[in-house]
């Protein structure tokens, strides 16, 4: 997996390069479409990885803080590499905006921790 | 003729067969025993306690403590430590497991732009697997030192009527004054001072550990500043005029019963029958308080040592969290799991407060009930 994505971005990067002083446009096309496909094959052995974490989190009885931690993390992800492309593409703004919309994420998966521990803090004030 | 049946009726009851006897120590004492309602204070017991008194070999009805042994003693104290070691293991495993598991997850992550959302997140997860069975804790220490109050408001009239009707009026009747005092004054800075206050100091290290807002930390330090130092003092204060209060009734008490025990000697014939009657009465009696004080203390050890001992393993379990995340560099899980164990240790401290609060008081109104000569 490792040699797959080192050698697809090392082939990108070339190609990008040479395509840079001819047709630019085609040059980010390359590089999203590289970037998109190492995240791909790095998917595979990710989910085996998480399966695998899952399977023990069960065992602990720690299956939902472990959900809402893998959701942060795949939203962290997901939205740092839409915002490294949007500013590939010089769309700062952009970029700007997908990462407040992944901190709005994580805010909202995090809202049942937040109201458990504020229950508890509820409680022990009361 | 009026002679005749006064000598007749003389005669008639001198020839009646009569007997008298002294009563014994031991029978003055279960009498006493009997009288005092000594007996009550084991139904005022939570059912825990009752099992755990029963278990190390307390004649519960009774009050005694004949098969009260060390061995037997730390067996059942190994016991608790197993029995309470089950939620504070299971915390400290779970939370092993997902410091190791956001620190693998941080290192992969790097300083990227979501970084500190992910450490958020962390907090906060390690909170809610934390908070939830450390707070039944706590609700449990609090249950317990609520139900050791009541006990001790129970008890503290029965031992106080054992004082004073040993002759120890003043002694009585100040040191139930004072000891009933502190139990509603300890059972209402618990409610409405202690808990609350330590819930806030929680509340306030946890939003500490997951905002950039330093104010928050430096607030709760001073909040459990505030409330250790307001205990001590309490303790310190309540404790110090305990002593001299019951140092000044006992002496009087002590004069109250060598002029009675004068008087009563003067009387002729049976003068120094009755003065001797007058001293056993006063030694069961004392014995009865000391057995009484005794009991009590052993029953609210047994009230409150559970519960301490879970605090203490909760402490245990939240120092290893904290000396992992120091390991793996997870410095806001360490400060919170730190301000966790702070709030453990003060509420174990308030347990520790109160079962102290109640045993030395016992024994500095028994030491200056049994100080007195007769």
């Amino acid at each position: 997996m490792i040699w797959s994505v080192i050698g697809l971005c090392t082939v990108a990067g070339i190609v990008v390069v040479f395509l840079k002083d001819y047709r630019p446009e085609f040059a980010l096309l390359v590089s999203a479409a590289a970037g998109v496909f190492s995240l791909m094959l790095l998917l595979q052995p990710a989910l085996e990885i998480i399966a695998e974490i899952r399977g023990r989190m069960e065992t602990s009885g720690l299956t939902s803080v472990f959900s809402v931690l893998l959701k942060t993390v795949g939203i962290c992800y997901i939205t740092d590499f839409a915002a490294d492309l949007c500013r590939d593409f010089g769309q700062n703004s952009l970029a700007a905006k997908v990462e407040t919309a992944g901190k709005l994420s994580i805010v909202f998966i995090c809202l049942p921790l937040v109201d458990s521990v504020l229950k508890i803090t509820d409680r022990l004030i009361g | 003729m009026k002679k005749i049946i006064c000598v007749l009726t003389a005669v008639i009851l001198l020839s009646l067969p009569s007997s008298a006897s002294a009563e014994s120590p031991e029978e003055i004492y279960s009498k006493q025993y009997e009288s005092s309602g000594i007996g009550q204070i084991y139904d005022e017991l939570p059912d825990s306690a009752k099992e755990l008194l029963e278990n190390i070999g307390v004649d519960a009805q009774s009050g005694e403590l004949p098969q009260l042994s060390v061995s037997g003693v730390f067996e059942h104290i190994f016991g608790l430590l197993k029995g309470g070691m089950k939620a504070p293991l299971t915390a400290c495993i779970s939370l092993i497991g997902l410091i190791l598991i956001l620190s693998l997850i941080t290192l992969a992550m790097g300083e990227k732009n979501n970084y500190p959302a992910v450490q958020l997140v962390s907090v906060l997860c390690i909170a809610s697997v934390v908070l939830v069975p450390m707070y039944q804790s706590v609700e449990v220490a609090i249950s317990a030192i609520r139900s050791a109050t009541a006990f001790m408001s129970a008890t503290v009239p029965i031992y106080a009527a054992v004082i004073i009707s040993g002759g120890f009026t003043a002694t009585g009747t100040a040191s139930a004054a004072m000891l009933q005092a502190a139990t509603q004054g300890v059972a209402q800075l618990i409610s409405f001072g202690l808990a609350p206050l330590m819930g806030m100091y929680l509340a306030l290290s946890i939003s500490a550990c997951v905002s950039p807002i330093n104010s928050a930390e430096r607030l709760a330090e001073l909040i459990k500043k505030v409330a250790t130092w307001s205990l001590s003092a309490a303790l310190t204060l309540f404790l110090g005029v305990l002593s001299l209060q019951s140092s000044l009734t006992a002496s009087a008490d002590s004069l109250s019963l060598k002029a009675a025990r004068y008087l009563v000697g003067n009387i002729p014939l049976v003068g120094s029958a009755v003065g001797e009657a007058v001293s056993a009465v006063k030694s069961s009696v004392s014995l009865l308080g000391t057995s009484a004080a005794g009991y009590a203390v052993v029953a609210l050890a047994a009230i409150l040592i559970p519960v301490i001992l879970e605090l203490a393993l909760w402490r245990l379990a939240l120092n290893v969290g904290a000396v992992v995340s120091g390991m793996v560099c997870a410095p806001k899980v360490e400060g919170l799991l730190r301000s966790c164990d702070s709030a453990m240790a003060f509420f174990a401290g308030i347990a520790i407060y109160v079962g102290l609060l109640f045993i030395i008081s016992f024994a500095v109104v028994s030491s200056a009930v049994g100080g007195v000569a007769v």
